[in-house]
């Protein structure tokens, strides 16, 4: 068995054994994320509504529906073209599924709710009228399939290379000539960039009721954890015009100001987007406290943090036994760049010390100004 | 304004270039020309700062090349091989982007009538072909103040007109005061713009 085998095996076998903790713990996990209070009746319903949202979204998408141009040649002499893709999008209908009925099953025994027939019988439903919807990308023509094909081979190629942000989206066309003009050109550069991302807000509307929904059914979690990883994956896409500018120096050129200030403006302007995502939040019953307003500043810097980091550099794997196992610890450090500032900052949060504030805010702002200690030699 | 001392670049046990002196005042224009492979972008990349010597020295305007400095970029513009455009921003946009360089600069749309691009000028740049967004990148670079430009093969995906076009670029940004490199295939802009050249083989 090959290395690469050996580490996907034993990645497996550690996502199913942390998989399996909430079916093994219910009634220790109960304790500590619920209240005495039973949860309300219809939290039940509500996972499963989100859940199956979610899934079918996914599916939707029609990222099933691919085929390698050189396969697709060949594959219109056999035949085998509708057969495979049936395949897949069956594959990919299970799978999801899976998914929903794993979320549901945990949702119950920690919520200790039952699933009723009428629900069960709205999961059958929503879940084969989904597959019949998808059904036709079956027969998607050739240009669908390969570009298909191309943007699954970025996605592998992001994932293989542990470079996830480089997935994030792609700016629209803003319509709007006046935009880059007159004062506060930088903000102006920065909203634009978020602008053109605007088909993410409803992603980030979606969190919003998933913090919401959190909240209810896990009350004694300080909501400030919610609204501050909430906000870090709402506010993501929206990062999308800072990192091509982090990653393409042919881009940044045309950009007049320094990193620093580029990079201070961008988080303003994130923290103000936030506020508003936090906003529908609070309309939908999460408290918004000092400590949560505080998190959504840390994620604003947190984002920043992401996607500025440097490229992967892999001559760094700094293996390090711990626990006595070698693990890539420097790789690690790497990777976590910038998701690293919002656990640390919202565990100081969750301590409720005001020392422990200021120090959150001052980690958040030495992340955004990019200080950085030299290095040696 | 650019000067390099026995400058060399070497690819393994091969050297691309090796014990060139050259020096580039305001107003002047050096065309570097040879084959593919000659090492015609990696010197430019040396003037830039993005490509590290193998021996010798370069120093632009006074100070070792580096991108990274603001002030550095301020003073030198570029069109590399990585230049590129925002996708999603219009040439008008991309020309209103420049006012965070500072000093004074043309009318966005004076320019874009110049480079033949007024009739696209709010089509976003992902919707234009290969030659207007090499004129839109070109333009880019003369749209601001700058006392060098350094152009690695700004003749690539122009037209006839658009390399009529080109020298006139190149000529203006040397009347401007400006010092300019040129990396190129283009003989007749080599004959209009260049006080030297420079051959690499």
């Amino acid at each position: 068995m090959s290395g690469d085998r050996v580490t996907l095996w034993l990645c497996a076998m550690l996502g199913l054994g942390f998989l399996s903790v909430p079916l093994t713990h219910a009634t220790e996990l109960r304790a500590q994320l619920l209240t005495a209070g039973a949860p309300p009746q219809w939290a039940g319903a509500a996972v499963l509504a989100l859940s199956l949202s979610a899934a079918t979204w996914s599916l939707l998408r029609k990222g099933f529906a691919w085929a390698d141009p050189a396969w697709l040649t060949w594959s219109d002499f056999d035949g085998s073209r509708t057969r495979i893709l049936h395949r897949r999008l069956l594959l990919a209908w299970t799978a999801r599924l899976a998914v929903v009925a794993y979320v549901c099953v945990v949702a119950g025994l920690l919520l200790g709710v039952s699933w009723p027939l009428a629900e069960a019988a709205a999961f059958v439903l929503i879940a084969a009228a989904t597959l019949v919807a998808a059904r036709p990308a079956v027969h998607s023509g050739r240009a669908d399939l390969v570009r298909r094909f191309r943007e699954r081979l970025v996605r592998r190629t992001a994932w293989m290379f542990l470079d996830p942000w480089a997935l994030l989206p792609p700016g629209r066309a803003i319509a709007w000539r006046g935009l880059l003009t007159g004062r506060l050109l930088l903000t102006r550069f920065v909203v634009a960039g978020i602008l053109a991302r605007r088909r993410s807000w409803p992603m980030a509307l979606a969190l919003v009721a998933v913090v919401a929904l959190a909240h209810v059914l896990f009350p004694t979690v300080d909501p400030a954890w919610w609204l501050g990883l909430g906000g870090y994956a709402a506010a993501m896409p929206f990062a999308g015009g800072l990192a091509e500018l982090t990653r393409s120096a042919g881009l940044r050129r045309w950009v007049g100001r320094g990193d620093r200030e580029i990079r201070i403006t961008a988080a303003v302007v994130l923290v103000v987007v936030m506020a508003a995502w936090a906003g529908a939040a609070a309309a939908l019953g999460v408290p918004l406290t000092g400590y949560g307003a505080l998190a959504l500043v840390v994620a604003a810097a947190a984002v920043v943090r992401t996607v500025t980091r440097s490229t992967m550099n892999f001559g760094d794997l700094g293996v390090t036994a711990v626990a006595g196992t070698l693990a890539p610890v420097g790789l690690l450090v790497q990777v976590l760049h910038g998701p690293d500032l919002l656990v640390i900052c919202l565990v100081l949060l969750g301590t409720g010390a005001l020392l422990a504030a200021a120090l959150s805010l001052a980690l958040s702002a030495t992340a955004v100004a990019g200080v950085r200690v030299p290095r040696r030699g | 304004m650019i000067g390099t001392q026995q400058l060399g670049v070497a690819i393994g046990d091969d050297w691309l270039f090796r014990s060139l002196d050259l020096f580039v005042d305001g107003g002047e224009c050096l065309a570097v020309t040879g084959k593919n492979g000659s090492g015609k972008s990696t010197l430019l990349g040396c003037l830039y700062g993005t490509r590290t010597p193998s021996e010798g020295s370069v120093t632009v305007g006074g100070d070792v090349p580096d991108e990274r400095s603001l002030g550095f970029r301020r003073r030198v513009s570029v069109l590399l091989e990585d230049s590129a455009l925002f996708d999603e921003l219009s040439p008008r946009q991309h020309l209103d982007l420049l006012r965070a360089f500072p000093g004074s600069r043309p009318e966005p749309d004076d320019l874009l009538a110049w480079a033949s691009l007024d009739h696209r000028a709010d089509v976003p740049a992902g919707h234009l072909s290969a030659g207007q967004r090499r004129r839109l990148l070109l333009l880019g670079c003369i749209a601001r103040p700058h006392e060098v430009l350094l152009l690695d093969e700004p003749e690539r995906a122009l037209d006839a007109v658009g390399r009529a076009w080109l020298t006139e670029l190149v000529r203006g940004s040397l009347t401007a005061g400006a010092a300019v490199v040129l990396a190129t295939h283009h003989r007749r802009l080599v004959d209009a713009a260049a006080t030297a050249e420079v051959e690499l083989s």
